[in-house]
C-alpha cells in the first residue's frame, strides 16, 4: 500500500504559490479587459457597419463576453492558491482543489484559443483564395 | 520525513491539467506559425514587421506553456520527488502566465486602436 504522509509547504514553496496566484489574478484581469475591448469593437462594428458583414459585430460581442467569463474562471484557482499560503494543514488537498479549478479554467481557455485559431485559419484561407 | 507521494486520483487530476496545457501550447504554436507565414506574404513593410513581432510573441508563449509539461509528466511517472516537481511546474506556469498577460495587454491595445480607427473613419 502506498505510504501517505502529510505535507506542509515551506515558506519558499508558499512564495511560488503566491507568485502563480498573483499571475493568475493579473491574467484574469487582462482577459476581462480584452473581452470588454472585443465587446466594444463589436458594438462599434454594429454602429458603423464596419467589416461589411452583419455577423461580425454580434460575433465579436459574444467572443468578448466569453473572454470575460473565461477570465473570471481563473479567479477561483487564484483564491485556492492564496488559501494554501494563509492557512495551515491540508496543503495538498487545497493544492488539488486549486489544480482542479485550474484544469476547468484551462478547458475554457483551450476552447477560446481553438476558436481563435480556427477563425484565423479561415480568414487566412479566404484571403488567399479571394 | 518521507516525501509526499500523490495518489492515483491526484495523479489523474495532474495528468488532465497537463494534457490541457499541452493542447494550449500546440494551439499557440499553430497560431504563431500561421502568423509567421502571413508575415512573409504582407507587402507593407511596417505591417510585416508588426506581424513578425506578433508571431514571435505567440511562438514564445507556446514554448512557455510547454515548459511545465515535463515536470507534470514526471509527477505521474516517477516516485519520491512529487512536491519538488509540482513546485517547479508552478514556477514555469507563472512564467507562462506572465507571457500570456503581456500578449493580452498588447492584444487589448490593438483592439482599442481598431475601435478608434473604426469609429474615427465612420465619423470622417
Amino acid at each position: 500500500m502506498q505510504q501517505r504522509t502529510q505535507h506542509e509547504f515551506s515558506a519558499d514553496d508558499n512564495e511560488t504559490l503566491i507568485g502563480l496566484a498573483e499571475g493568475l489574478g493579473r491574467f484574469s484581469m487582462m482577459t476581462g479587459v480584452v473581452g470588454l475591448a472585443l465587446a466594444g469593437l463589436g458594438i462599434a462594428a454594429l454602429v458603423t457597419g464596419g467589416y461589411g458583414s452583419v455577423m461580425t459585430g454580434p460575433s465579436l460581442i459574444v467572443l468578448g463576453l466569453v473572454a470575460m467569463v473565461g477570465g473570471g474562471l481563473f479567479l477561483r484557482p487564484r483564491g485556492s492558491l492564496t488559501w494554501i499560503t494563509s492557512s495551515r494543514g491540508g496543503d495538498v488537498t487545497k493544492l488539488m482543489d486549486a489544480l482542479h479549478f485550474l484544469d476547468s479554467a484551462h478547458g475554457v481557455f483551450r476552447v477560446l484559443i481553438a476558436a481563435f485559431v480556427l477563425a484565423r485559419l479561415a480568414s487566412f484561407v479566404l484571403t488567399r483564395l479571394g | 520525513m518521507a516525501e509526499y507521494e500523490f495518489s492515483d486520483e491526484e495523479n489523474r487530476h495532474i495528468d488532465s491539467l497537463r494534457r490541457k496545457l499541452q493542447h494550449i501550447a500546440i494551439l499557440f504554436l499553430l497560431l504563431g506559425a500561421l502568423q509567421l507565414v502571413q508575415s512573409f506574404l504582407l507587402t507593407d513593410e511596417t505591417a510585416r514587421w508588426i506581424s513578425l513581432a506578433a508571431s514571435i510573441l505567440i511562438l514564445g508563449l507556446g514554448w512557455l506553456f510547454i515548459r511545465p509539461l515535463d515536470n507534470l509528466r514526471r509527477i505521474i511517472t516517477t516516485e519520491g520527488q512529487d512536491i519538488r516537481e509540482v513546485v517547479i511546474a508552478i514556477k514555469d506556469l507563472s512564467s507562462a502566465y506572465l507571457g500570456a498577460e503581456i500578449i493580452m495587454l498588447i492584444f487589448a491595445a490593438g483592439i482599442i486602436i481598431e475601435v478608434m480607427r473604426l469609429t474615427g473613419s465612420a465619423g470622417a
